[in-house]
């Protein structure tokens, strides 16, 4: 529709508000509580206008356009009011307090130059300064109580920790139920999860960093992406005296849209850490010797070529780093294949999600997130599988709570009653390990409902009578007795999963790190295909990845078992094409995975590693077993930012240059490549990792030779038809791209296997339960399950450097209140946790997020040692391990027993004794 | 005491505990709770919210915005003086005045035994017979000073 503002026709869509119609021709309207975030709300009542037939002025952000309306937003009667509200505003401001800059710059702009009102003769705002949260504060004085941070909490982050409190002049925002005990630390008592929507909504810097308040304003700012978890937030690094001083999450981030959660926001400082490494150390004996890069760079291309020399190339191995970039990772398997000639290549991606690579190959022939995030915003019903979101991917999580408040059902089916649990329509609270058996029962319905996909199983899969056969058998009354979950309820999730119109299914680590884990996936996909949620908007199978480049490294080829793009290491096409762009031939032969590495060190086969930014001495599973295998290694290289577990084992440390020091791209859980770019400089004389292998790979014989990591992307793209349309200039022009992208007109793509799958049809793979590896017993009869908590980021290597830890500073085993009170422990009581493997001491708690019998603890600390207590057993065909069924023991411990020497001992000594 | 105190605010949240599809109710509950308990104890906040299923902050921004709900407990009569327009057009601060007077305490304060709590309030909406009194739950509209001291004496 047409209508006219200040003179100009301007075309607005219905529905669209005046404030938005002006916005989107270029026609700016002063604001202070208008967010395109948010819902309309009309209260700081600066963007009033005129509407020719109507009387008052009403606020442009909150009224819808007609056709042919007539309206100005400028004019002297407008100015005048706007002039007499900043005026008000100003009057609240307490005496002394100093106006606020957004506020000042405001009044600066409508000719407000002093206030008419008398001090004293009206209220003036409470002197109420909040600075109990770790990461910014809140300054009562400089609100205007525009309710845009409480909107913030409520309609983005959805954890509705801010409310508005009182009423009329004294209103003010406030977090939590706090205020009303006149408790001033409000933030830190309440549920807030510092998000810092609140802050980045704030239009009058009344909420504000502390980073900034600090060290100021940035000066400059750079587009990068998040490195923490896999939803590849965009992100705004302001820079300050080349120092970053801030974090804002981009508007125009496709993945996040302007959200970020803590870690991304708040938990950067790491990169100023003081014990950042910076100098190459080199072992010896037990002490720490600072070499030259020179010298470092000697010994690696020395000991590496003498390895090969004397053992052949299958003696050396890489475990590359899933938070390095796609570049540095091609560039690790580059070496390997092309200068040690072996396949020995391998990345974390074994640990969390190989399972979901196998599992979603075998069925559909893609290992990668079918749709996009964007898809949540047209899913009919939305199913989490084993997967945390609020904590492990907030932004996700987010998002997935915005669409259930729209009315969207979800499903949650995890043994824990995560907070997505607490919110579903249906939360199955399944025993660990029992996935296949459920989803088995709800395919069973969904045959037996006549559910299925006719035309849509016709058309595009095959192997449908396989998996009708083998889930004839799976009745949910069968289910029932196997994973705990009533019956019905397994039939209402199956009607309401196969009947929405689009289903959308994220899963997590829940399900692929299992003794079985392959097979939940393939469940999954079966699922998925039975009912056509696949290939349209608003459905799919979409595996969160954890970290941020765990897609990337895998795409990139740095698996023992796929060369780039999961290409086949035995394609006769692809070894000319290797031939002819490295020089070089391809190796054909298998790799080793990383438990394999693990044997074969112990076995005296595997003589040298080099380990890039992976904590493998912390987060792999029987610990024991790894350590033993790192001390048998002749040469053990390790690349990182800080002297980690691994590091420790080391015979040379590289220190590593940060996310924030380097330039590349990363890849998202949705397939897209997005640029990081260098914001400020390593420490002196950090090289990038892409560099390292450069220097190594020159002092073997075989030079590489890059200018910057576009020349690496090139190479990559000359060598894999699926990102054969990916280049620098490409990424740096759009909001990056989703892979594939076979050719340099290609757009990417947002949707996989609309038309067809990559080997024509989807196969159905008939999988039955099989129970875990390990199951509770008379001497260990708890089960435990280990994972993330919102705080914190797998090793902690980076979140245990920052203010973080004034939030959570240990992990804490969450056991069911009813065991507690049948065990006699108390709250924050230390108890041993044993398995046939190890123990670990941990502070436990009651939480009712666990069911009976089922323990849950974090692997953050490496004081826990939690991963001690974890068994090898791992998936069949991936080795992904068993994360999240071990059984164990829990027994109580007396305080003498302590070592007080011990710094986890100690602390937990202390918290006793304050408690 | 404590007891049968705790009796009463389980009650109060039971009768108000959502059932899906059902929406939690904030202030039903609170206003539930006030009649249980003739307050709101702010120490209650965090077991309402979780019965309800929403958080301390939203309880706490229905119980600070309604003047209607109590954090304290207030004598055993509540005396309400409306101080809306109409009220204030038709003297309603004399009444007012009058009241303090005869009970003697001021706006806000309790008398001694806890007998009488007085607040005054905005519009009442009893607007065509003002001024208005409110006692517990009965309305007094076209008060007069001089009724003052006879209102007052059928509340013990």
């Amino acid at each position: 529709m047409n209508l006219t503002i200040n003179g100009r026709t301007v075309t607005a869509e219905s529905g669209d508000t005046i404030f938005l119609a002006a916005l989107k021709a270029g026609i700016s309207i002063p604001s202070l509580c208008v967010s395109h975030q948010l819902a309309p709300f009309g209260s700081c009542r600066l963007c009033i206008c005129e509407i020719d037939g109507q009387s008052g002025t009403p606020a442009s952000c909150t009224t819808p356009v007609r056709p042919d309306m007539v309206v100005h937003t400028e004019g002297d009667r407008l100015r005048r009011h706007r002039h007499n509200i900043v005026e008000l505003y100003l009057s609240e401001q307490p005496e002394g307090s100093g106006t606020s800059g957004p506020l000042r710059e405001l009044a600066l702009a409508c000719g407000v130059d002093r206030v008419r009102y008398p001090a004293g003769a009206h209220s003036t705002r409470a002197s109420v300064r909040d600075d109990s949260n770790p990461f910014f504060i809140f300054d009562n004085a400089a609100c205007i109580s525009c309710a845009r941070c409480v909107r913030a909490c409520d309609e983005i982050q959805g954890t509705h920790a801010l409310t508005m409190f009182g009423r009329g002049f004294s209103v003010r925002p406030t977090a939590g139920g706090g205020s009303l005990i006149s408790e001033t630390a409000a933030f830190a008592t309440s549920n807030c999860v510092s998000c810092g929507a609140c802050v980045k909504e704030c239009p009058t810097g009344a909420l504000m960093e502390k980073t900034v308040l600090e060290q100021g304003m940035p000066t400059s700012i750079v587009r990068t992406t998040c490195a923490y978890c896999g939803v590849g937030c965009a992100f705004d690094a302001g820079v300050r005296d080349g120092r970053v001083v801030q974090m804002i999450p981009a508007d125009d981030g496709p993945s996040n849209r302007g959200h970020a959660c803590m870690k991304g926001r708040f938990g950067w400082t790491y990169n100023n850490a003081p014990d950042r490494l910076s100098v190459p150390l080199l072992r010896r004996g037990n002490d720490w010797e600072e070499i030259s890069w020179e010298s470092a760079l000697d010994l690696v291309a020395q000991e590496f070529t003498r390895i090969k020399g004397a053992f052949g190339p299958d003696a050396l191995a890489t475990i590359s780093s899933s938070r390095g970039t796609n570049e540095e990772n091609y560039l690790f398997a580059k070496f390997m294949r092309c200068v040690i000639g072996t396949n020995h290549i391998d990345n974390c991606a074994r640990v969390c999600h190989s399972a979901t690579v196998t599992g979603m190959m075998d069925t559909l022939g893609a290992s990668a997130a079918t749709n996009s995030l964007q898809d949540l915003d047209v899913a009919q019903l939305i199913m989490v599988v084993g997967a945390n979101p609020t904590e492990s991917h907030p932004v996700v999580g987010s998002r997935i709570k915005q669409a259930h408040r729209r009315g969207v059902p979800l499903i949650v089916i995890d043994p824990r009653r995560t907070e997505l649990a607490r919110l579903a329509d249906l939360h199955l609270q399944l025993r660990p390990g029992s996935n296949v058996a459920l989803l088995n029962a709800m395919g069973h319905v969904l045959v037996k409902e006549g559910l299925l996909d006719r035309a849509f199983l016709a058309a595009r899969t095959e192997g449908i009578e396989d998996w009708i056969k083998t889930v004839s058998d799976c009745s949910p009354k069968a289910a029932e007795a196997i994973t705990g979950v009533p019956a019905h309820l397994i039939g209402q999730a199956a009607r309401l999963y196969g009947s929405s119109g689009a289903s959308y299914c994220c899963h997590g680590l829940g399900v692929t790190e299992h003794r079985w884990g392959s097979h939940g996936v393939i469940a999954l996909c079966n699922l998925a295909l039975a009912t056509g949620n696949i290939g349209r908007p608003g459905t799919g199978i979409n595996p969160l990845r954890g970290q941020n480049n765990v897609q990337g490294a895998s795409d990139m080829g740095c698996l023992p078992t796929f060369f780039t793009g999961y290409q086949s290491l035995d394609d006769p096409k692809l070894a000319t094409l290797h031939q002819t762009i490295t020089g070089r031939p391809l190796p054909t032969k298998r790799g080793m995975k990383t438990p394999d590495m693990w044997d074969a060190a112990i076995a005296g086969r595997l003589k040298g590693l080099w380990i890039i930014g992976y904590d493998v001495a912390q987060t792999d599973p029987n610990l024991k077993k790894v350590r033993e295998a790192l001390k048998q290694v002749e040469f053990l290289v390790v690349q990182d930012l800080f002297l980690s577990e691994t590091a420790k084992h080391a015979h040379l440390v590289l220190p590593g240059a940060s996310f924030l020091e380097r330039d590349g791209t990363f890849t998202n859980l949705e397939r897209r490549i997005q640029r990081i770019r260098k914001a400020v400089d390593p420490p002196q004389g950090i090289l990038p990792d892409w560099r390292v292998v450069c220097e190594v790979s020159n002092r073997m014989g075989y030079p590489m030779s890059y200018r910057h990591p576009s020349e690496i992307m090139d190479e990559i793209a000359r060598l894999t038809p699926m990102f054969a349309g990916v280049s620098y200039d490409r990424l740096d022009q759009h909001t990056g791209l989703q892979w594939p992208v076979p050719t340099v007109m290609h757009e990417g793509t947002t949707l996989m296997h609309q038309e067809t799958f990559p080997k024509g049809k989807a196969r159905f793979v008939a999988v039955e339960y099989l129970p875990p590896g390990e199951a509770a017993s008379k001497d260990y009869p708890f089960v435990l399950t280990t994972g993330r908590i919102l705080q914190h980021y797998n090793c902690g290597a980076q979140t245990r450097r920052t203010d973080i830890l004034e939030l959570v500073d240990t992990d804490v085993l969450e056991m069911h209140p009813a065991d507690m009170e049948r065990l006699q422990l108390r709250d924050d009581e230390i108890v041993r946790v044993v398995s046939a493997r190890g123990e670990a001491l941990l502070p436990v708690v009651g939480s009712e997020r666990v069911l009976l019998g089922h323990l849950f603890t974090s692997f953050h600390f490496p004081a826990s040692t939690v991963n001690d207590l974890l068994s090898s057993s791992a998936d069949d065909s991936s080795q992904c391990p068993e994360y999240k069924v071990s059984a164990v023991r829990v027994e109580p411990i007396e305080r003498d027993e302590l070592d007080p020497e011990d710094e986890v001992e100690l602390r937990h000594m202390r918290r006793q004794l304050i408690t | 005491m404590r007891t049968q105190y705790g009796t009463r605010l389980a009650e109060a949240l039971e009768s108000c505990r959502p059932v899906p599809p059902d929406k939690p109710n904030i202030l039903k509950t609170l206003l539930a709770v006030q009649a249980g308990l003739g307050y709101v104890p702010t120490s209650d906040l965090p077991q309402i919210a979780q019965v309800l299923g929403v958080t301390d902050a939203q309880v706490a921004g229905v119980l600070s915005y309604y003047s209607d709900l109590r954090t304290q407990p207030s004598s055993r009569h509540l005396i309400r003086v409306c101080r809306g327009e109409s009220c204030t057009a038709n003297h309603g601060l004399r009444v007012l005045l009058a009241i303090q007077d005869h009970v003697c305490v001021a706006v806000g304060g309790s008398t001694q035994a806890e007998r009488f709590t007085v607040e005054q309030m905005s519009c009442a909406g009893n607007c065509a017979v003002s001024p208005t009194v409110i006692v517990d739950d009965e309305m007094y509209g076209r008060v007069v000073p001089s009724q003052v001291a006879a209102l007052l004496e059928r509340y013990e």
